[in-house]
């Protein structure tokens, strides 16, 4: 069995035909080398004859999933790439395969399956590893250097890798195949498909997450990392003096480092050495420029920048505090508290203020001036110094100060703490040492990298690996509230928010940059890992020491999204609210998303706080409240403000080997400790438990109040019947049962859990697991519309108050399960595993109830898992993909 | 896999044609009352893919089952009940005279496979089994003349295909476990050691990549970090 080919057409030397060259991959890792003549006809198709194989290429341990036929290089060389289960990519010199004999016919084969044994074995040149899983496509790409050979391959890894071989190796027989640039843009996994454009140097790949990356492969790898020893950076500017103000010490000279850098602006960037100079890099002209040294900044130096004003910060081991300006060398120092000597521990800027921060620090000195442009070079006036009253109270940790911004508009200032605490000043006030407004915890405990002024609130990053947006209220009572906060899983050092939000910060050993918005890595320096100097001008330039030198990275953008996708494996359940989205995935992901009139769903938040696959999803009926349920017994409860504000709301205790794959919400009155409303959920397990727990917004807990065991199947629907008429559950077993509920049911929690009642109603509709579930209140009761995965439709007809259920069947209504069961008006929507949707119309005559098919129509989805009705009368089907239907208008 | 006692074990590719005589071989050249394939490929992830490759391998074991059954055997087999399944049962339909979908409580619900149960093996007349010209290749590869397809109505052949829904059954003992359910593990087994669940989903004891797991353990993850 095939798995893959390629195709090449060789002008036959000998013959006047054509050949056609094809290559093949089997299942069983073999590679199959063979031709044959095209022989043209008068129908116009051609005719092959003479197929002659030359080769069975052997080495591979898996199947082969791709295999491409070089062009023809120099010197003649022709190569063959195959790329396989083994997540290797093998390089086969195929140059001379004509001159040599096809194998005869009679080569018997003596196994099959793997572990063939064949005489004639193909030279494989190189092998090439690095990708984490199957890889399923390989290409050449046209020669561009004579000693540099490359291919292109994608994986189920999510990445498409650039590898270069040198062939003039071949003859040491030791050819290496590099892996030289790698791309992500997908999430989930797979990347599928892909399309190289060699004149612009461009690569598209789409992913199974419906995403479309696009790389200007070509440019990125064209600019190389840059990196210097200090003895070069001091050789070039001409100064190899050492151990300034130390003319005794004449053991072995202090050899300088780098200490800190500050980006300037695209061109430029600052650093501080150990021995107290303080340096300038230009790109453009790829040259170091010392501005000075200062014995103040020995061994202990701070750098700062502001961004886009040549002025630097600089910060000494004896308190003194300095601007400087790097076009004019004007500079300006002074005692940054007074009465202090000792280091200044850190400066945090804002335009223009400098705080800084003692080693013990009670008090903090912001201090302010302003740059006089009206004279040439511009000076420094204006200066001021603000104390301010550290927030920490006594017997608190101490507030280390990590992160600062000023707000123009509302005259605040932010702090950012060690343990992830904010706290806010107003400048506005006279008082002093001015005091904390208030003082929060926002992340804890870990520091807050990043505070950003947004045009309502502020979005605040941490190294936890969270970022959140805070809306404030106005004063004199300021109270934070997190109106979202998601955690993207790398430590977060910076952000910016424009159109989308970029964040950066490092992930294993790289600094990363990502573009949250859209979901993608838009650059990746492999750095070795967070603990070093370093600074980063977005979209230019990222520097870090690494081994005592100093290396620079361009970050130009060169990646970005053509299309959005949604969820990069099978979505499995879905909730809506309106126009708002949820989706959840066995990604572990939960997506927001908005549904435009025309059918598109717009991705906005995405969520990863579980972590195993989403199963069921439910908004509360104001939309307010969103519930999420998975593997690991998870249900989380999130407040959701818009389709790109959701917090985490509170947590119900999970279990392990449980999974919850159904459950509801009944909103009721006066659960919480103060009487507000919150929610009754009814929680179905796969060790047949139901547990139902009352909700309070206000504190997000979850209280036990029943609890009780179906049966030992695994419980799939879990829903409250209109009217309190009672509770339905639904299992692999095929039943309907309903359990009565109180009415109205307590909602003060007891102090034991009770017991579940007896069942009112048990019914068998289907032969095994009911899939799907609609309920829905019609004029003669509540109908109950089953999908079964006995390929059944059903209807069930329920009368609470006399416990009586009636059960028609529709069997075969799909070729599959049918996985979805959606009420559309007067109709009713089933989809299956077989990727039909159908369209029902359930009516009630004398006779009972009669059935008729009204639509059917295929559906692009695979795996079909789930359907929802949403705004406009739309249906969002969701499997391997997402499907937006409208019911048509005569329906 | 284990041999299994009574059972004489072969390892041969059933989509290849030197297996044939291989298996008549040990048959002793008699018909087969039963023939039975569980064979399933890795799946990829694309299901189009994966739906196809199922049912080529149902294909290849069912032209294998051709070559061997006698009249009024059967054939079971697994199927992956994916979009096109219906065309695979009206195929299957072609040659038995019963075709049913059979889902054991063994295989979990949430998979997508399911058996097909073929009765009464009865090939239309003249129908001819072989190996050299396997099923669902086309019997004859004939070169089309382009003016036959003028005109013609090729693009509703498509939605005239044969399409059956095979009758469903649930089937397996009714005191087996539910393979979607979690069940309590006792505290201790037999030999009272502790039992640990395991995850579900357990790893291949031997797969294509084991290579490339020790190139990436000895490289320590150098330079090949995807994360």
């Amino acid at each position: 069995m095939l798995y893959s080919a390629h195709l090449h057409i060789a002008a036959d030397a000998l013959n006047s035909q054509d050949r056609v060259l094809v290559a093949a991959g089997t299942v069983f890792g073999q590679i199959i080398l063979w031709s044959a003549a095209m022989v043209p006809s008068s129908s116009g198709i051609n005719a092959l004859k003479n197929p002659k194989t030359y080769r069975r290429l052997l080495g591979h341990e898996g199947s082969i999933f791709g295999v491409n036929i070089s062009p023809k290089y120099h010197g003649g060389k022709c190569y063959l790439a195959s790329c396989s289960d083994d997540r290797t990519i093998r390089i086969w010199d195929i140059s001379q395969f004509d001159s040599s004999l096809p194998l005869s016919d009679d080569t018997e084969i003596k196994k099959t399956g793997f572990g063939h044994e064949i005489a004639q074995e193909g030279r494989c040149i190189s092998v090439g590893w690095g990708h984490g899983a199957r890889i399923w496509g390989v290409q050449f790409l046209p020669v561009t250097k004579e000693s540099s050979i490359e291919l292109l391959s994608i994986s189920e890894d999510l990445t498409s890798r650039f590898w270069a071989f040198d062939p003039g190796q071949e003859n040491s027989g030791n050819i290496e195949l590099k892996s030289i640039a790698t791309y992500r843009l997908h999430s989930g996994k797979h990347i599928w498909s892909y399309a190289l454009d060699f004149e612009r140097g461009l690569l598209a790949t789409g992913g199974a997450d419906g995403k479309i990356g696009l790389v200007r492969y070509r440019d990125d790898q064209a600019s190389r990392e840059e990196a210097w020893g200090m003895d070069s950076v001091l050789t070039q500017i001409g100064d190899s003096r050492e151990g300034l103000g130390e003319p005794n010490h004449k053991v072995k000279k202090a050899h300088d480092a780098f200490k800190e850098y500050a980006a300037l602006d695209n061109d430029c960037f600052a650093a501080t050495t150990t021995l107290g100079r303080v340096l300038t890099y230009r790109l453009s002209q790829k040259r170091w420029d010392l501005l000075g040294q200062w014995t103040g900044l020995k061994g202990w130096s701070i750098l700062a920048s502001w961004e886009d004003s040549d002025l630097i910060v600089l910060g000494g081991n004896n308190g003194q505090v300095g601007v400087l300006d790097t076009a004019s060398k004007q500079e300006w120092w002074w005692q940054s508290m007074a009465g202090e000597n000792g280091k200044v521990a850190g400066v945090f800027l804002g335009r223009y203020y400098i705080l800084t921060t003692a080693l013990s620090p009670a008090i903090f000195s912001l201090h302010s001036f302003k740059m006089d442009h009206s004279e040439s070079p511009p000076v420094l006036i204006d200066r001021e110094t603000l104390l301010l009253q550290s927030p920490a109270r006594a017997g608190d940790t101490k507030f280390l100060v990590t992160s600062l911004a000023i707000s123009q508009r509302t005259d605040h200032l932010f702090l950012g703490s060690r343990t992830g605490a904010l706290a806010i000043y107003d400048l506005s006030s006279t008082v002093s040492p001015l005091c904390a407004l208030s003082h929060t915890l926002v992340h804890p405990t870990d520091a807050i990298t990043t505070i950003l002024p947004l045009k309502s609130g502020i979005l605040t990053t941490s190294r936890n690996g969270e970022y959140s947006r805070l809306s404030i209220s106005p004063p004199p009572n300021i109270r934070l509230t997190k109106t979202h906060a998601l955690k993207p899983s790398f430590v977060i050092e910076g952000a910016r928010q424009e159109d989308s939000l970029t964040l950066w910060g490092f992930h294993g050993k790289n600094f990363t940059i990502i573009d949250q918005t859209s979901q993608h890595e838009v650059h990746s320096v492999a750095c070795g890992g967070a603990h070093r100097s370093w600074t980063h001008r977005l979209n230019w330039y990222f520097v870090w020491t690494k081994a005592g030198k100093a290396h620079l990275a361009r970050t130009y953008p060169r990646r970005k999204l053509l299309q959005s996708g949604l969820h990069g494996r099978e979505v499995k359940s879905i909730a809506t609210h309106g126009d708002l989205i949820a989706t959840g995935a066995e990604d572990t992901l939960l997506c927001l998303s908005t549904l435009s009139s025309s059918g598109q769903l717009c991705p906005c938040a995405v969520v990863g706080t579980h972590t195993t696959g989403i199963h069921a999803l439910q908004f509360t009926p104001s939309g307010e409240y969103l519930f999420s349920a998975g593997g690991a017994g998870e249900l989380l409860a999130w407040r959701v403000r818009s389709a790109n504000e959701i917090v985490l709301g509170g947590t119900c205790e999970g279990w392990s080997d449980l999974r919850v794959e159904g459950f509801d919400l009944l909103p009721v009155e006066g659960v919480g400790e103060r009487g507000e409303g919150g929610m009754l959920l009814a929680i179905g397990y796969s060790d047949s438990t139901i547990r139902l727990y009352n909700f309070s917004p206000s504190t997000g807990a979850f209280n036990l109040v029943m609890k009780g065991t179906y049966k030992t199947c695994c419980i799939l629907h879990v829903k409250f019947l209109p009217n309190n008429d009672g509770i339905l559950v639904a299992g692999t077993d095929g039943y309907l049962s309903i359990y009565p509920l109180s009415d109205p049911f307590s909602p003060t929690s007891p102090p034991h859990p009770l017991p579940l009642p007896p069942k009112l109603v048990e019914k068998r509709i289907h032969q095994s697991s009911v899939k799907a579930l609609s309920v829905a209140s019609r004029a003669n009761g509540v109908y109950i519309y089953t999908g079964g995965d006995d390929c059944a439709f059903g209807i069930t007809r329920v009368d609470t108050k006399n416990s009586v259920a009636e059960s028609w069947i529709v069997p075969r209504a799909h070729a599959s399960a049918v996985t979805a069961v959606v009420c559309v008006g007067e109709h009713v929507l089933t989809a299956g595993v077989d990727q039909q949707v159908k369209l029902w119309k359930v009516s009630e005559g004398e006779e009972g109830i009669t059935v008729e098919m009204r639509e059917q129509r295929g559906s692009a989805v695979a795996d079909i898992s789930a359907a929802e009705m949403a705004g406009g009368g739309k249906v969002v089907i969701v499997g391997v993909g997402v499907d937006v239907w409208e019911a048509s208008d005569e329906l | 896999m284990t041999p299994l006692p009574g059972v004489t074990t072969l390892q041969a590719d059933i989509t290849h044609p030197s297996t044939l005589p291989l298996l008549l071989r040990h048959l002793g050249n008699k018909p087969a009352d039963l023939v039975i394939s569980d064979g399933a490929p890795d799946v990829t992830g694309l299901h189009d893919l994966d739906e196809y490759i199922q049912s080529q391998l149902l294909l290849a074991a069912l032209n294998l089952a051709t070559c061997v059954l006698k009249p009024g055997g059967g054939f079971v087999a697994k199927i992956f009940r994916g979009r096109d399944v219906a065309i695979v049962f009206a195929q299957l339909r072609c040659l038995f005279d019963r075709v049913t979908c059979a889902k054991p409580r063994s295989s979990r619900g949430s998979s997508i496979e399911a058996f097909v149960v073929c009765e009464g093996y009865s090939p239309p007349a003249g129908f001819k089994p072989s190996l050299e010209a396997p099923l669902g290749l086309g019997t004859d590869v004939k070169e089309i003349e382009l003016g036959e397809m003028e005109g013609g109505e090729d693009g509703d052949r498509d939605t005239q295909e044969a399409r059956y829904i095979a009758p469903f059954i649930a089937c397996g003992d009714l005191s087996e476990f539910d393979s979607d359910a979690t069940y309590a593990l006792p505290e201790v087994d037999e030999f009272g050691q502790k039992w640990k669940s395991r995850d579900p989903i357990q790893p291949p004891t031997a797969p294509p990549y084991k290579t490339a797991l020790e190139m990436r353990r000895q490289l320590g993850g150098g330079g090949l970090s995807t994360s």
